[in-house]
């Protein structure tokens, strides 16, 4: 990488600078999404059983990838 | 976690229930001073929080199954009880233990929320999660231990327990969960991948199932095409027979053999027409053989009757007489000799009498009767002959017949309908064998059909456990993606983790230790001092007891730090409390002082336990003003003095005596100091 590059980048962050920010994956929004079932099972109101907890992620997942089948 | 107060009750020498502790919570006087001389219960009162939240004890701590005091066993008392109140995310909390005699332990957590207390569910878990059990022996702090924690190898058990309290719980527990559920799918992929085989095996099955079945199939319809066949053979076999005679053989055989009764039996009617005829003749015979001469009798009598000459027209009384008076009536002379004479005697015998006029009477009778019984006989004898032509006639028709019947059965060719019959036979066999064969083809089929059933169905489930397979690959795929993610994102934060609490404890040494070393912590955060070039250092006793004290305190400051992290992936970071049992016994007054120093600034809450030999001048200095609470230990003894020490501390100028002799009993009271 050369410096017009570095330049570029810059002048690109400068005028996007939102590039910068974190952007999610799909990969991360599931697990996101599986640590609030967890924190939900374990910390919350909903803390019971493992088995409970367990399929709670399961069904998330079921739910996650039929929609991402369709 | 803020630990508020511990309550003991009859916890070893904490005789009672008077025994309880408020623990400083101020953020500035942030230490809790327990001092105790040695024997009086400072290890008791640090292994009864330990028991408490974790039903454990510190490896030194002796008789451990003599928890029970013994002044209340004493009393015939059966338990103890420990409970600790503790603050954990603006909430409050009371843990409590109790000891039976039994030696069975019920541990029990209530979250108080104000006068209400609910009991929290798995309790165990609970505590885990805030200071996980594995790091007790840390937080939990026996400083004249550290000999031992320091022989120890930390191990995965200490990292995983530093991988809590850095808040990776959550996405610790969804990573297991994650590769529980991936099990769980490949599991079902594995024996889904079982019945693939199984799949395979009845798609052969199938396949030589359909063979069998066309096989057959193909027999079943040339088993039809031979019963057809038979069919029309014994059909021809029974036209044939048909046209072979129309009518049967057999049947022939026994019209021939009826004829030959009914001919036989005509015969015997004809027989016996005859002997009646016979019996009749013979019945009649006179009057057959008399027919003529009665006729011709008559017709004499009636001729001679006419002639008058029968009966004759004198009376032979009258002749008699004439001849005997020798007179005829014309008056001539009747002499024998002569001719008048011979002519008159010759008229007596044709002249009337009775006897001539009765066999005349009788003649006529007889010959009337004769004339009248010939009408009866030939009556008779025409009903014979009428009935015997009639039987005569169906003797004809029979014999007719029969002639017939046996011109026709001599005309039926017998080997020809024996063969024709034998075939009619064989046909029929063959009919009814192939039917018994289209029978068993037909369930063979039928079975065969069945099973084919069954196989598609499977097949069909099996199609859709291919779906199935490849629906479970693409989870799997995707679940391993998302562990992986979450592992790669802990060990990320575990490595910032590392750097940031090995940083506050090189902090701390450069500071304080009087070497130059640094920490270096090893994968499963194992701290080892190390020289600039990488190499370790040989640590005293002293040096190892701050090196735990910097990296516990380090890491306690680095989760309150976290405090208020409201991360995706980790859990907020917490207060943990640092309860120390001398924490300056091993250290030298510059290291008391350092460690006096450094401890309250890392720490939310210290609770340090102190005999007289760890409190010096230096360290009171150091942390005098951050003493938010301060106890002291008494010790009752039930036995006399003696020479034994009073213990005495003296405390902001006033004097404590820690051993109280002839007190009745023996038990440990505390006293706080103000």
């Amino acid at each position: 990488m050369d410096i017009n590059e570095i330049m570029m980048m810059l002048t690109e962050i400068s005028e996007h600078p939102e590039i910068l920010a974190d952007t999610d994956t799909k990969m991360e929004r599931v697990l996101k999404e599986i640590i609030k079932i967890e924190r939900r099972y374990l910390y919350g109101m909903d803390s019971t059983s493992t088995a409970r907890r367990k399929k709670a992620i399961l069904d998330f997942l079921n739910e996650e990838f039929s929609t991402k089948e369709q | 976690m803020l630990l508020q107060k511990l309550k003991l009750v009859n916890f070893r020498q904490f005789y009672g229930d008077t025994t309880e502790i408020e623990f400083s919570t101020d953020n500035i006087k942030n230490i809790t001073l327990i001092h105790g001389e040695n024997g009086l219960g400072k290890t008791t009162l640090l292994n009864a929080i330990l028991w408490c939240l974790y039903e454990k004890l510190t490896p030194d701590f002796e008789q451990q199954d003599e928890l029970i005091s013994l002044q209340a066993i004493k009393e015939g008392k059966r338990d103890c009880r420990v409970e600790l109140s503790f603050e954990y995310e603006s909430k409050f909390y009371l843990a409590q233990r109790n000891l039976h005699n039994s030696g069975q332990s019920v541990f029990k957590l209530f979250q108080i929320d104000s006068c209400n207390h609910s009991e929290v569910p798995n309790n165990t878990a609970f505590i885990n999660n805030i200071l996980p059990k594995d790091m007790a022996e840390y937080f939990f702090f026996h400083g004249e231990g550290v000999s031992n924690i320091n022989k120890k190898q930390p191990g995965e058990k200490f990292r995983l327990a530093i991988r809590a309290i850095l808040g990776f719980n959550l996405a610790e527990t969804a990573i297991e969960d994650l590769k529980d559920i991936n099990k769980g799918w490949t599991k079902e992929l594995a024996e889904l991948k079982n019945v693939s085989k199984e799949q395979s095996e009845l798609i052969i099955k199938k396949s030589n199932n359909e063979d069998r079945l066309a096989k057959l199939e193909s027999i079943l319809v040339q088993l039809k095409a031979d019963k057809e066949l038979h069919n029309d053979n014994l059909e021809d076999v029974l036209v044939a027979l048909r046209n072979h005679s129309n009518v049967n053989a057999n049947e022939l055989q026994h019209q021939v053999d009826d004829l030959t009764r009914r001919n036989i039996s005509v015969n015997n009617k004809i027989l016996a027409t005859k002997i009646e005829k016979q019996c009749l003749i013979k019945k009649y015979g006179f009057v057959i053989f008399g027919q003529k001469l009665a006729r011709q009798a008559l017709d004499f009598i009636d001729e001679q009757s006419l002639k008058a000459k029968l009966p004759a027209p004198y009376d032979r009384s009258l002749v008699t007489d004439l001849v005997e008076h020798g007179f005829c009536i014309c008056g001539r002379e009747l002499k024998k000799g002569t001719a008048e004479f011979e002519k008159v005697t010759g008229m007596i015998e044709k002249s009337d009498n009775p006897v001539i006029r009765d066999k005349l009477k009788k003649s006529t009778a007889c010959g009337s009767n004769i004339k009248s019984r010939m009408g009866d006989f030939l009556a008779e004898l025409a009903s014979i002959d009428r009935r015997f032509s009639e039987q005569d006639l169906e003797k004809r028709d029979i014999e007719a017949e029969l002639a017939d019947k046996k011109k026709a059965f001599s005309e039926i060719k017998v080997d020809e309908i024996q063969v024709l019959e034998n075939q009619k036979a064989a046909c029929q066999n063959k009919i009814s064998s192939t039917d018994r064969d289209i029978g068993t083809q037909n369930r063979n089929v039928e079975m065969i059909r069945i099973d084919l059933q069954n196989i598609d169905a499977k097949l069909k489930r099996f199609g859709a456990e291919d779906v199935r397979i490849s629906r479970l690959s693409k989870f799997q795929s995707f679940t391993e993606d998302l562990i992986t993610l979450c592992a790669t994102k802990l060990d990320q934060y575990e490595a910032e983790s590392k750097i940031t609490i090995a940083n506050k404890v090189n902090q701390t040494l450069q500071e304080f230790s009087r070497k130059d070393f640094k920490v270096r912590l090893g994968e499963d955060f194992g701290f080892h001092l190390v020289r600039e070039d990488g190499k370790p250092v040989a640590k005293s006793k002293g040096e190892n007891l701050l090196l735990n004290l910097s990296f516990v305190s380090a890491l306690i400051e680095f989760a309150q730090m976290r405090k208020g992290a409201s991360g995706d992936f980790l859990v907020s970071g917490t207060t943990a409390p640092f309860v120390i049992d001398a924490p300056f016994g091993e250290l030298d007054n510059t290291y008391k002082r350092a460690t006096a120093e450094f401890l309250p600034k890392r720490s939310r809450q210290l609770i340090f336990l102190l005999s007289s030999s760890h409190w010096s001048g230096d360290v009171d200095e150091t942390i005098k003003n951050k003493i938010g609470s301060e106890y002291i230990l008494i010790s009752h003894k039930s036995t006399p003095q003696n020479d034994k020490p009073e213990d005495r501390l003296s405390i902001d100028g006033r004097e404590y005596v820690q051993s109280l002799y002839n007190q009745g009993k023996d038990a440990t009271f505390v006293e706080r100091i103000k």
